[in-house]
Formats: C-alpha cells, sequence, structure tokens
C-alpha cells in the first residue's frame, strides 16, 4: 500500500490538476511530480487530432431529437434528490486512494448467511432437509380416497368402551404410518403467489428458496423489473 | 399433427375436462362493456378466429388506448397497479406502446415521469410478452381448451365474442377473453389464477382501424441486439464460446419457438456475459430458458435458487456443473426448473 500523501502535498497537487493558484509549498517532490505533469500533458499536445466520424453528427442530432427524450431525461434527473455521501462512503473512498483494501471484499447474499448458520446449527438437520427436499411426492391411492369417502357416508353407531380404546390404538397407529410416508410433503413448497403446484420427479441438483428478490442477480432483478413495469422500485421490494 | 385432429383433440378435452363449467359468460364481468343476450350456440372459436388472433397484433393497422390493472402477490402482499398507454400497430409489423399515465399507485410527478420513461425502454418486451397472445394455434389447441361461451359483448365500440382458455392438465392461469371477431384484436384480457383471483386486466379503452400515421410516428425501436443462434454445434461454439444446452420439450408443455444469442453486463460490471436464449412455448405463455456456459469462478454446487413469485411470474437462477442458468415465465417454479433439469445430459 502507498504511504499516505501529507495533507499540505495533496492540497498542492489538486491545485496544481486543477490549474489554480497553488499554495507556497516548498517540497522537491512534488516539484518533480508537477514537472512530470507539464511533461506529461506537453507530450498528449503533439499527438494527433482525432476526427469523429462525418456520421456522428447526423446520428447524435437524431438522437436528441427523438420524442424530447433529452428533454425528459434531463427532467428526471433534475427530480433525483441530492444524497450525501456517508463516512463509511467516505473512508472507503480515501482507502481506494491508497489501493485496494479488504473493506472492498464482496458481500454475500443476506441468504448465505442465514444458510450457513443453520448448516453448523444443525448439520444433520440440513443435510436430512436437502435429501427430503428433492425426493418426489408420493400421491393417495385412489382406492384410500374411495373408502374414506364411504366410512365417512356411513351413520356412526354407539361403541363399548373396549372397542373404543382399540380404535384409538388404530388411529394412532394409522397416524404414525402415514407421518412416516408422508414426511416428504412437508418438505415440499408450494409457489403461494401464483398458486401453481404439479408433483415432480428428482432433479439433479438441490432447489434453494429465496425469501426476497433483492438476493437474486441483477441481471434476474432486471427482468423481474421489466416483466412486472417497474412494480419491485416503486414498492422497495 | 393436423389442425382437424387437434380441434377433435379439444372437443374430447371440453366434453370431459370442461363439462360443468356452467355460464362461462358470468365470470369476471368487466365494469366498462356492455353484454348482449347470449347467442344459442356455445363450443369451439373457428379456426379462423385463432389464426386471425395469432396474427393481428401486428398484421392489423389500428391505434387505441388501453387499460392495464395488476393485482399481484410478492410474499404475502398484494400490489395494485394500474396504468393507460396508447398501442398501435401499421399492420406490416412496425408496433409501438406508450404509457399515458400511471392510475395507480400514486407517485409524485417526477417519480412517474421516470416510470413512464423506464416503460418505453421496456415497450417492446411488454407488447411481446405481457399481452394474451397466441403464438402457435396448434400447440395451443395441444395444452389449451379454448371455449367459445356463444356471449357476445362490445368492446370500445366493437362487437366482440368471448373465449375462455384453460391449461388442460395442471394448475395455470384461466384466460376469459372479448375477441373483436371482425380482426382477432384480444379487446379485453382478464387473467384469473387457480384460486379465483384475478390478476390482471388489459381491456381497450377506444380503437381506431386503419388510422393515419404521421411520417415520423414513434414506432418501437428493438433494442434487445439479439443474435440468432447459429445452426451448426461448430458454429455455435465459434459465437459463444461454449457448448450450448437448450431444454428438451419433446412431449412436453412447452417446445421451442426459438433459440438466440444475448449479452448481459457481469455482475462486477467489467466485461458481458453471453448467454444462449431458448424461448419455448405452450402455444400462450412464453418460457425462457438461459445458458451461460462455464465460469471457472462460479462453485460447482448443483444449485438452483427460486425466486419468490412477482404476481404470475416465476423466475429461477443458479449454478450447475459450474454453468449459469437462468429461466423465467408465467409458469410454475417447478416447470422452469424441469426445463432446466432437462437441458442436463
Amino acid at each position: 500500500m502507498k504511504p499516505e500523501l501529507p495533507p499540505d502535498c495533496h492540497a498542492f497537487r489538486v491545485a496544481a490538476l486543477d490549474r489554480a493558484a497553488r499554495p507556497e509549498h516548498a517540497c522537491a517532490e512534488c516539484e518533480r511530480w508537477v514537472a512530470r505533469l507539464a511533461q506529461r500533458e506537453g507530450l498528449l499536445r503533439t499527438l494527433p487530432r482525432k476526427v469523429a466520424p462525418s456520421e456522428l453528427d447526423g446520428l447524435s442530432e437524431r438522437e436528441l431529437e427523438s420524442e424530447g427524450r433529452r428533454a425528459r431525461a434531463v427532467r428526471a434527473l433534475e427530480s433525483l434528490a441530492r444524497v450525501d455521501a456517508s463516512e463509511e462512503l467516505d473512508r472507503a473512498v480515501e482507502a481506494l486512494a491508497a489501493g485496494p483494501g479488504p473493506q472492498f471484499a464482496q458481500r454475500a447474499p443476506s441468504v448465505l448467511d442465514r444458510l450457513v448458520a443453520e448448516e453448523l446449527a444443525n448439520p444433520v438437520k440440513a443435510r436430512v432437509a436437502r435429501q427430503l427436499e428433492n425426493l418426489p411426492r408420493l400421491e393417495a391411492p385412489v382406492a384410500l380416497e374411495q373408502r374414506l369417502a364411504r366410512e365417512l357416508a356411513e351413520p356412526r353407531v354407539a361403541t363399548k368402551p373396549a372397542a373404543r380404546l382399540s380404535r384409538a390404538w388404530l388411529a394412532v397407529a394409522a397416524a404414525a404410518i402415514a407421518l412416516l410416508s408422508l414426511a416428504p410433503l412437508a418438505f415440499e413448497r408450494r409457489d403461494t403467489s401464483s398458486g401453481l403446484q404439479t408433483a415432480r420427479a428428482a432433479r439433479p441438483f438441490r432447489v434453494e428458496r429465496l425469501e426476497s428478490t433483492r438476493d437474486l442477480s441483477p441481471s434476474a432483478r432486471a427482468w423481474l423489473e421489466t416483466v412486472s413495469s417497474g412494480l419491485l422500485a416503486q414498492n422497495n421490494i | 399433427m393436423r389442425f382437424s385432429s387437434l380441434l377433435l383433440a379439444a372437443v374430447t378435452g371440453l366434453a370431459f375436462g370442461l363439462a360443468g363449467c356452467g355460464d362461462v359468460s358470468s365470470v369476471g364481468a368487466p365494469m366498462s362493456s356492455t353484454a348482449t343476450p347470449p347467442v344459442l350456440h356455445s363450443g369451439l372459436p373457428s379456426e379462423t378466429l385463432l389464426q386471425k388472433m395469432q396474427v393481428a397484433p401486428t398484421a392489423v393497422a389500428y391505434s387505441g388506448v388501453r387499460r392495464i390493472e395488476q393485482s399481484w402477490q410478492v410474499g404475502e402482499t398484494v400490489y395494485s397497479t394500474s396504468y393507460r398507454e396508447d398501442v398501435a400497430s401499421d399492420g406490416q409489423g412496425r408496433v409501438a406502446l406508450q404509457s399515458l399515465e400511471l392510475i395507480a399507485p400514486s407517485l409524485p410527478p417526477r417519480s412517474e415521469e421516470l416510470w413512464r420513461m423506464l416503460q418505453e425502454s421496456r415497450d417492446g418486451f411488454l407488447f411481446r410478452y405481457r399481452d394474451f397472445r397466441i403464438h402457435d394455434v396448434a400447440q395451443m389447441v395441444t395444452n389449451y381448451s379454448p371455449i367459445a361461451t356463444g356471449v357476445r359483448t362490445r368492446v370500445a365500440g366493437r362487437e366482440c365474442e368471448e373465449l375462455v382458455f384453460a391449461l388442460r392438465h395442471g394448475a395455470s392461469f384461466t384466460y376469459n377473453l372479448a375477441v373483436d371477431h371482425q380482426t382477432g384484436l384480444v379487446m379485453r384480457c382478464e387473467q384469473v389464477a387457480t384460486d379465483g383471483r384475478v390478476m390482471g386486466l388489459v381491456e381497450f379503452e377506444s380503437l381506431e382501424l386503419r388510422p393515419r400515421f404521421a411520417a415520423d410516428f414513434p414506432w418501437d425501436e428493438s433494442s434487445n441486439q439479439e443474435e440468432p443462434l447459429p445452426a451448426s454445434q461448430a458454429e455455435r461454439l465459434a459465437a459463444v464460446g461454449f457448448r450450448p444446452r437448450q431444454p428438451e420439450g419433446d412431449g412436453g408443455r412447452f417446445q421451442l419457438l426459438e433459440s438466440t444469442i444475448v449479452r448481459s453486463p457481469e455482475p462486477d460490471g467489467v466485461g458481458e456475459l453471453t448467454w444462449v436464449k431458448s424461448t419455448l412455448t405452450d402455444g400462450i405463455e412464453v418460457v425462457f430458458v438461459l445458458h451461460g456456459g462455464s465460469d471457472p469462478s462460479l462453485l460447482s454446487d448443483d444449485v438452483m435458487r427460486v425466486a419468490p413469485s412477482v404476481g404470475p411470474w416465476n423466475h429461477v437462477e443458479g449454478t450447475l456443473r459450474g454453468e449459469r442458468f437462468m429461466a423465467l415465465g408465467r409458469a410454475s417454479a417447478d416447470e422452469l426448473l424441469d426445463l432446466i433439469a432437462s437441458t442436463l445430459d
């Protein structure tokens, strides 16, 4: 990382770049820096000037005249409120001037934090959930549905206490079997919004449900913004 | 498959799948239409009308004002949007869509202006994919049961037939339409979710046929810069730098409509990503499956991430075997995931 420039050297160099009156400053290093700057400027002036293609004028004119786009863009941009930079941003810019630092590492999506936390808290549960999520949904046999319908339609009769007890045990056993066989259904998710749902075969990948569209990639979010006519941005979703 | 045999299949579907639908004419009656007494017949819409509907959006010269209403659920919240737009076609393939006014939600004037500008950049996509459209008549008849209710109605001064389109198998939306029987234009489209919620409405408030367009009329200029995907594998490899993976639509609900190459900025903003975009249709709905090739920096974690539904739209994305995949469409997330799974060897 480069050493930080003393404030008076920094002010002197900024004034030189702005072609403003330079403050008094007795620093040989800065004088050399200004001399190099002048030398580079001189070299750049010697380069031959490139001429813009003649079609550019026509293209620019057409673009600027089309449907008052420029006027609308200017009005919309003028309407945007100025946002003051936070102290954190100031610090980040200063650090950037001195060279890239660890604070510029990209932040992982929030969903990753949650998944890692869940994995660390209970690795076995997380692994089982992943496995079960991809199991195919089981359909109840038609015969079961018909039998249930028949039994529900039958008139109820009074039963003796012993018979009631054995029926209760039978009900508990049936419930336990049903729980075991239907466990994968507990992990079957639905598209609750659009209400579209179909049973699926196992896929050769893991499926992860995001809680927010903010966790999507920028391309995906832009796509959803387009199809929704700006719904996400309008409602800060 | 011949259209006549598809119609026969549709009749069978009508008999077995949709018996007991009752009085369809009472479903979702819109506020601004005036229903006339129903005519005596109902059944399948004519082949001629379906074919007119397929080409009408760009083959009929017209201009009009439409109202769009959306009541979309995202997570647990329902968001309502309503706006008006100008729509026009010169009948020769040129179209224009311009948002006029945002009715709801109420936004400050500057924000509404910004929204209108952004809508301008989306107009091509909205014209092609937001509105009800028959993309392929034969494929549509395979997947949907179209019913002519026998009810005549007037929308924006045009005499329309009421049609209902419902998916034959599986769960999807029902479309209640009022179709101008002379031109085939869909004058009103109501999109109804499986639980009966009305999610969207697109309705003409005025329509002029064969209008005079000024020489400098602002027709939509395509800006997506997509290129057709070459036919041979060698050319494809040269064009995109990887072997494109495309979904297998054989026998399924969705069939390939077109394949193109698109480019998007890299997530870090430096450089761009190349994608092979497969556009598939079931005759009405369109889904996009994108394959972005391999990237050594990606984890080969084999995870697909499912976004929360945004109204009728679903989106999935992820990396499989170190390669990027995305899919978007008015289909269930499960169907999108199945299409991506079908791209794998």
